[in-house]
């Protein structure tokens, strides 16, 4: 395995009686494009807090790349760029002046600094705004600003929290893009979300916090495997009214409506084959059949007993 | 050391003052140049000699001595406050700056913003009185460690305001009764016996009296508490802001 990017071991952050953070364990790998996923007041935030330095946490380890984020902090900060979920500047300074001093924050500085400024307003459409201070700008230029400013001095790490919030669907979209491609470019990524179609898209690994512990941690395609059931829609041309016999050895969710046969479980998929036969046995036609897989979206609303509203539309 | 990012820091604090000059730099000059004008030319010629030079000359290292702290404490308590109120102060927090560095780039801006305010006022005083230093190496201590005392304390109690009231409460309530009943207008000889005993107990007495000797060559107190007392200060207070940067009071959740 890879050298760890983000190595946090039993994190603990209580606020009075509430657990926000509730014996959090997770390892990020070198060049991972992670998705951390839950609903709002899940204990995100609060991680994510503890890994950029803004959270006095009660117990655990939080390591980047091997630097201890308490004892050697500043080693750690160089490591990240980090893109907070409000979207708030110095409201003294321009586009470019927030840019460029993030930048001397880093310990860049001359014709380096200045050229990258140029690059990322480019990258991000913020040139045309680069004058300007952030209160003059939509959510969405801020939002971009947000991000450029997180990848100014070139992190090998990229943390952002909740990077769709308030952004409309183009310049999602344009966001996935840039994403996905710095990310092969090797770096690495950490990202929250509520958007489960934004993780299902970008994550190559998935966490799913909700009350403050991880309920669900696995690559995305497992996740999608291991926890997702598929629904078998079976319409007989016989209209029957007692479920027929051969289909009891299958352990699944079996169920009779109005002629219309649903099997229900995980691995229905794969004993489709099989039902057919045992019906074909008892002399009854299909005539229509239909499979229905569970997507992230479904297996995320099991996991954290939420709809959410954005995505359950 | 991250030089760079210190350096970008400092430059920030500096500019920010500079940038609203009508607020942080006007003020202190006008109100002293009133002063000057009322206390050293209009009464002061009845006034007479006071230890020795002219009522004015007397005064002015007082007046200097009182902008020096309420700029030097409004410079780092707003900065501060306003980073934490608008709530970028993260910026600093998670970029690779030590404490110290942290702390010392808000001190350094506000002994700039103290000293810039100290040398106008000094110039104003100019135009009024023949103005000579008897040492403006010690002068130039004076300001700046006054500045370091009330920046620290500037920056703690940013830390600790909620609103914006908390950080004009102490300039109210304490900073300038204290200094004025510290002796920035008169001497202590000028006191009945029983308040003479009392400004000794004022610490704000011995900064004032430290940067008047530096102006005038005569002191009303032993030299060594007015500079070993103003040294202790600045230590002890600055000492205190880095502790409780890197504890994260009120910084980190
Ligand atoms: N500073 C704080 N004081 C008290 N409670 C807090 C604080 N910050 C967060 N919380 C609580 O901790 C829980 C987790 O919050 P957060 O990490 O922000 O959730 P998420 O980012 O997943 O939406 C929530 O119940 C929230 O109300
Ligand atoms: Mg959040």
């Amino acid at each position: 395995m890879k050298e760890s990017a983000i190595s946090i071991k039993g994190l603990v952050k209580n606020y009075g009686k509430l657990k926000a953070v509730n014996n959090i364990s997770l390892e990020i790998g070198d060049g991972e494009f992670f998705g951390y996923l839950g609903p709002n007041g899940a204990g995100k935030t609060t991680t994510i807090n503890a890994i950029v330095g803004l959270l006095n946490y009660d117990k655990g380890s939080v390591k980047v790349f091997g630097n201890d984020v308490v004892k050697d902090y500043i080693q750690a900060r160089k490591l990240i760029g980090f893109s907070q979920q409000e979207l708030m500047f110095d409201p003294f300074l321009s586009v470019r002046d927030i840019l460029l001093y993030q930048g001397g924050y880093f310990e860049m500085k001359g014709e380096e600094l200045e050229r990258r400024v140029e690059k990322l307003m480019k990258d991000f459409g913020i040139k045309k705004n680069e004058n300007d201070t952030f209160r003059r700008l939509s959510g969405g230029m801020k939002r971009r600003l947000q991000i450029a400013k997180a990848l100014v001095h070139e992190p090998r790490i990229l943390i952002l929290d909740e990077p769709s919030a308030g952004v409309d669907v183009e310049l999602r979209h344009n966001l996935w893009r840039y994403l996905s491609r710095i990310h092969k470019e090797g770096k690495t990524i950490l990202l929250t979300t509520h958007y489960i179609e934004e993780a299902e898209k970008l994550c190559e690994r998935i966490g799913v916090i909700n009350k403050g512990k991880i309920v669900a941690l696995d690559k995305k395609e497992h996740m999608l495997k291991e926890l997702s059931e598929q629904l078998i829609k079976i319409d007989l041309k016989e209209k029957i009214n007692k479920l027929p016999k051969s289909l009891g050895k299958y352990k699944c969710d079996l169920n009779l409506k109005k002629g219309r046969i649903t099997i229900k479980c995980k691995n229905a998929q794969s004993q489709v084959a099989g039902i057919l036969r045992d019906l074909d046995k008892e002399g009854l036609e299909v005539i229509n059949l239909d499979i229905v897989k569970d997507n992230l979206e479904s297996i995320y609303i099991k996991l954290t007993g939420e709809r959410n509203e954005l995505n359950g539309l | 050391m991250n030089l760079t990012g210190f350096r970008a820091l400092t430059i920030r604090e500096v500019k920010r003052f500079m940038r609203i000059p009508a607020q942080t730099i006007l003020p202190p000059i006008i109100s002293s140049a009133l002063f000057i004008l009322i206390f050293g030319s209009f009464i002061g010629g009845n006034v007479g000699e006071v230890e020795g030079v002219p009522y004015i000359l007397f005064f002015v290292p007082g007046l200097v001595m009182l902008n020096v702290i309420t700029s030097s404490y409004s410079n780092s308590a707003f900065s501060l406050f306003i980073m934490r109120f608008l709530n970028h102060i993260s910026d600093i927090l998670t970029a690779p700056l030590s404490y110290l560095e942290i702390v010392l780039a808000f001190v350094i801006g506000a002994v700039i913003r103290g000293m810039i305010v100290g040398i106008l006022i000094f110039a104003v005083s100019a135009f009024f009185v023949e103005l000579t230093f008897h040492n403006i190496f010690l002068t130039a201590f004076f300001i700046i460690i006054t500045s370091v005392i009330f920046s620290s304390i500037g920056l703690i109690v940013g830390l600790w305001a909620r609103e914006f009231e908390h950080l004009e409460l102490f300039t109210t309530f304490l900073i300038t009764p204290l200094v004025f009943l510290g002796g920035v207008f008169h001497s202590v000889e000028m006191l009945p016996e029983f308040l003479k005993g009392i400004t000794y107990l004022n610490p704000f007495f011995y900064l004032i009296n430290g940067l008047r000797y530096s102006v005038i060559g005569t002191s009303e107190t032993s030299l060594l508490l007015s500079f070993g007392f103003p040294v202790f200060l600045a230590l002890f207070f600055f000492g205190l802001t880095v502790y409780l940067f890197r504890e994260g009071y009120n910084l980190r959740t």
